[in-house]
């Protein structure tokens, strides 16, 4: 079957790789320039890319599909006689030009198995993330030059090639797309009852209000190292052909219509990308992504000492938090909290908080006021007002539809370090329905464990997550957490709350935001030690505390373990020592004395 | 790997079918397959499977070469069981359904018409899958393992697999044509066309000699009556959740079953499935957008539905004889009441009572008058008399325990508090998370309500 792929596009783009060893390609990508030098998927409108042409793109995997069959080499049979072995790898559809066939039983076909992701950008990024990595992407009219690095001397005419080729093509990709809508509609007609499934729907955004954008890529190596939530950077072949839409096909015969729309759905709206180079990225942090080429302007701002950079944003904090310090330190801790070790039942590092018992007469504008300089401050974040509506209506787990085969998301399906903020103030009198109760138990199952039940209709399936979960409630909150914090607010920073944040605004110049952003990713990924001699100390620590107190149990030490490893951390130590310890129990003390001033009525008895 | 030699195979399974024996416990011969093939050639069961574990003992390499080319293999069976059938037929059988009229009657033309020297054109001649009214199935080899979706890879094409997981989705059962039987209309001749692949282009022009000869372009129709088809389902199941590593998506995998398989599955049951892992065939449109892919299924021969009860295996629930001796002594009724809550000393009343309503149920008497065969059983005590432990021993249900304990707390009053819940079944050794789930589940079945704070809750 020919398909229309034999364009001029093609010449310089696929074939001119495939020809090549993979394994000297991937060479050639250690260079990162030349990675960098990639345009990135996420931020070129479709539009300006060609077929089969190198592309970039970052997300998070949010399904995956089962393995694929495809032959890897092919012979081809032209009219006359002639064969030739065809290339399969990193294509969608045959390569045939008019009057040739595939034989099928050809001795020489070679079959290989390569599996389906399905990626979304990384839900809940936050703008000035987006607006950052959009820089980092080089503009497609580069695109001539990073095809053939490697051949300076050529490197002019591709240009000019290029530039030639560019307004036509993009003339023959919008053709191609009146065509595919064309044929889509008299299918339609013809077809008794086409069931469709709405763009939204394929797209399978993790969070629906903030869309993300997808993309089915290809992998071909390494399939187990590919996690289900994880951060990866693909590097391979776009692969927009518009006979990949199931749409465009006569859909006469198959029996799960929706099934076959929701594995090819148009490539315009998700297209495909054939990996052949794969970056799996720690955090989400453009900043100090080194896939990323930096803009000048952001590297030349002078780096300051980590212990000066945390005075200021714990002042920042401060401000924040009706200039509240110890507030300000436990918040601290939770932006830089990372789980970074699992045992059997327990996920280590999770440092989940409530801030309660915030004042009354500012409550209205305040949460959603704080969550907006969190927003500056991280990569990626999402605000969750706890609505009765919401939580009875909003889908939060995944869900597999058997229907479609596919992972249909959910709100907390979330890349890691992805930081949710629960506001509980917004909670009003009124029934959780069964959709509300379940939102509360997944809530409570992800602040409780970091794992993620994922609905398989026959059976759950928890994946692990590390998602931050930051909930901000009047009273004491519904959901568990780690540490629960009654804000001791300045009768006097209340008044002035308008004014504080305003200047804290002011006090966010784009320098200090880049040192603060910087800061608090490289602090959540920085490792920390506990010697020996520490160990002991905290043992000893741990017996008087029972003396003192009966009830106070493993949990207790395990809160304090992890809130002095995270006050060292963001003092810009790498190991425990004995004044962050003090300065742990300290505040855990503080905090202590503070729940039990805490009025008895807004108690709940559920923690 | 030298070639097998397929006709040697044909004779050795011929002996196969005919002269495996195995001794029952009279120290009889009894003849597995041989019986199995009369019952064939009465047409009294459609099914014939053959237990590889039997044919390795018959022949062992042969058993591995049935395994590693499962299909063609079938095709081996099924046509030396046909060839074997007539000898098998004790009796005149009648006729079932329109197609064993159709091919008596066929068969009575052919000997009638046909000059026997006569070669004959092969479209023309009764296809054998015709003419078969049985389906031959594998069962694997007792030593076989059953392996996860993941597991199975190119390598197993063509061969017997075994593989467990759960339905997730199946169709219903539809016919498949396996034969098309077509009619000329000018010359009258009938045409066949078996059909091995999910579709075929039917045939127009008649083949036959009479048409072809005289040019008469003879249009051919297609006979449903005469066509075969069997039932057809296609089943989509799904791993296990233990055998998916972490952070990874369960696979899925297309089961065909053809025959007698079908109808063996429903979504939610858990299953082993023995099929043959086969490349699927597709053509025109798909063929195009998928003309580098391959999709595979497993041919399926043998589905097993595991379900809880089948835990314990025919036989381990037989009984031996002593311990029929040990039942059948007098004191059955005390030693039955007894080993209830062997762990609660004493009150053997209350455990014969217990025993009398785990055995009671409604009796339906031959003329159709229901005599009320249950009872119903009020447990009264001081605290820590054992009284949860008995009810446990009837309601495996936590969640209908906690209930229970519920009940109680809440005596005549309408609500109860939670804490209060907590504290009594924790002390009965549930746990807290078993609690929060009974909680949800009456709540959700509108027993009871759970104010917002989730402190009490309140009946309706």
């Amino acid at each position: 079957m020919p398909c229309p792929m034999d364009m001029p596009s093609t010449s310089n783009g696929l074939d001119h790789y495939s020809q090549r060893d993979p394994s000297e390609l991937k060479e050639l990508l250690k260079d990162s320039t030349a990675w960098h030098a990639i345009p990135l998927l996420n931020y070129t409108p479709l539009h300006k890319l060609k077929d089969q042409t190198l592309v970039r793109f970052r997300g998070m995997i949010q399904d995956m599909m089962d393995p694929e069959i495809y032959l890897e080499r092919y012979e081809v049979k032209s009219s006359d006689g002639s064969k030739r072995l065809q290339h399969g790898q990193y294509h969608d559809c045959l390569k045939l030009a008019t009057g040739e066939s595939i034989d099928y039983n050809a001795e020489s076909n070679v079959h290989g198995e390569r599996r389906t992701l399905f990626v979304v950008s990384v839900p809940g990024l936050n703008d000035w993330t987006k607006e950052h990595e959009g820089k980092c992407s080089p503009q497609p009219k580069l695109l001539s030059q990073t095809q053939s690095p490697n051949n300076a001397k050529k490197r002019t005419l591709d240009d000019q090639e290029a530039m030639d080729v560019e307004d036509d093509n993009d003339t023959l990709l919008k053709r191609k797309c009146v065509e595919g809508t064309k044929s889509d509609s008299s299918g339609n007609s013809s077809a008794a009852a086409p069931a469709v499934l709405g763009s939204e729907y394929l797209i399978n955004s993790p969070l629906p209000s903030r869309p993300s954008m997808a993309c089915m890529v290809k992998v071909y190596e390494d399939f187990d190292s590919y996690k289900l939530n994880s951060l990866v950077d693909f590097v391979g072949f776009l692969s927009v052909d518009p006979s990949l839409d199931a749409a465009t096909i006569d859909t006469e015969g198959f029996d799960s219509l929706s099934e076959l729309q929701a594995t090819h759905p148009s490539p315009f709206l998700i297209p495909r990308v054939h990996a052949f180079a794969v970056q799996h990225l720690p955090h989400a942090n453009p900043l100090l992504d080194k896939s990323l080429q930096q803009p000048a302007d952001a590297s030349a701002s002078e780096d300051l000492s980590q212990t000066s950079v945390h005075k200021d944003l714990r002042m920042l904090l401060k401000l924040c938090l009706f200039d509240d310090d110890l507030a300000a330190e436990y918040l601290l801790s939770h932006l830089i909290s990372s789980v970074y070790s699992r045992s059997e039942m327990q996920s280590i590092g999770k440092f989940s908080l409530n801030i309660c018992n915030l004042p009354k007469e500012s409550l209205a504008q305040y949460t959603t006021k704080l969550y907006q300089v969190l927003e500056l401050l991280l990569p990626a974040s999402h605000y969750l007002a706890m609505t009765l509506e919401t939580m009875n209506t909003a889908a939060f787990a995944p869900k597999k539809d058997y229907e479609t085969n596919k992972l249909v998301s959910g709100m907390l399906q979330l890349a890691p370090h992805t930081h949710l903020v629960l506001d509980e103030t917004y909670m009003q009198q009124g029934k959780l329905e069964s959709n509300g109760v379940l939102a509360i138990q997944h809530l409570a199952h992800l602040i409780n464990s970091q794992e993620l039940k994922c609905d398989f209709q026959y059976y759950q399936i928890d994946y692990h997550v590390n998602i931050p979960v930051l909930v901000l409630s009047e009273g004491r909150s519904m959901l568990p957490s780690d540490f629960v914090l009654p804000i001791n607010a300045d009768a006097k920073a209340v008044e002035l709350l308008d004014e504080s944040l305003k200047a804290a605004h002011h006090y966010l110049q784009p320098a200090r935001l880049q040192q603060f952003r910087k800061y608090l990713t490289l602090a959540r990924i920085s490792p920390f030690n506990v010697s020996e001699e520490h160990t002991e100390m905290i043992q000893q620590d741990f017996v008087d505390m029972r003396k003192a107190n009966a009830k106070s149990n493993a949990d207790d030490l395990h809160g304090l373990l992890v809130l002095s490893r995270l006050l060292g951390i963001a003092r810009g130590k790498n190991a425990l020592d004995k004044e962050t310890w003090q300065l742990a129990t300290e505040f855990e003390a503080k905090r202590r004395q503070r729940l039990q001033a805490l009025p008895k009525s807004t108690v709940q008895l559920r923690n | 790997m030298a070639r097998r030699d397929y006709a040697q195979d044909r004779e050795s399974i011929k002996t196969f079918l005919s002269e495996f024996c195995k001794c029952d416990d009279d120290g009889k011969k009894q003849f597995v397959y041989g019986s199995q093939l009369v019952k064939l050639a009465h047409r009294e069961q459609v099914l014939i499977t053959i237990d590889l574990d039997d044919l390795s003992e018959f022949n062992e390499s042969l058993a591995e070469a049935v395994i590693d080319n499962c299909r063609r293999y079938a095709g081996i069976f099924s046509d030396v069981i046909a060839e074997l059938l007539p000898s098998y037929k004790q009796q005149e059988v009648h006729a079932k359904d329109a197609l064993d009229v159709y091919i008596e009657h066929r068969l009575m033309m052919d000997a009638r018409v046909r000059n026997p020297m006569e070669q004959r054109d092969d479209r023309n001649s009764f296809p054998p899958e015709l003419m078969k009214r049985f389906e031959v199935g594998f069962k694997p080899m007792s030593t076989e393992k059953a392996h996860s979706i993941r597991e199975v890879k190119a390598q197993h094409i063509g061969k017997l697999t075994t593989v467990r997981g759960i339905v997730t989705r199946c169709t219903e059962v539809k016919p498949m044509m396996v034969v098309a039987t077509y009619t000329c209309d000018r010359c009258g001749s009938e045409t066949y066309q078996p059909v091995s692949s999910l579709s075929f282009t039917p045939v127009h022009d008649c083949p036959s000699d009479d048409c072809r000869v005289n040019k008469a372009a003879g249009r051919l129709y297609l006979q449903t009556r005469g066509s075969k088809f069997v039932k057809f389902q296609e089943l989509k199941m799904q791993e296990h959740s233990d055998q998916v590593p972490v952070g990874h998506i369960p696979r899925s995998m297309t089961v065909l079953c053809r025959g007698e398989v079908t109808r063996m599955a429903q979504p939610g049951d858990h299953v082993v499935v023995s099929g043959v892992f086969l490349p699927m065939v597709r053509s025109g449109f798909a063929q195009m957008i998928q003309g580098l892919l391959s999709e595979t299924y497993l041919q399926a021969h043998r589905i097993i539905c595991i379900n809880k009860n089948d835990d314990i295996s025919d036989k381990e629930a037989e009984l031996t004889p002593d311990e029929l001796e040990e039942l059948a002594q007098d004191d059955f009724y005390e030693r039955l009441a007894t080993s209830l809550a062997p762990e609660i000393y004493g009150h053997l009343d209350v455990k014969k009572a217990l025993l009398l309503l785990l055995v009671g149920g409604v009796d339906k008497r031959p003329d159709g008058m229901k005599i009320r065969g249950n009872i119903n059983i009020c447990l009264m005590g001081d605290p820590g008399v054992a009284k949860s432990q008995l009810l446990g021993l009837h309601v495996p249900n936590t969640s209908d325990r906690i209930f229970a304990i519920v009940r109680e707390l809440a005596g005549s009053g309408k609500a109860v508090k939670i804490g209060d819940i907590m504290d009594r079944c924790t002390t009965k050794g549930f746990k807290p998370d078993q609690v929060d789930k009974c909680i949800d589940d009456y709540e959700e079945l509108n027993v009871w309500q759970v104010n917002m704070g989730r402190t009490k809750i309140t009946f309706m």
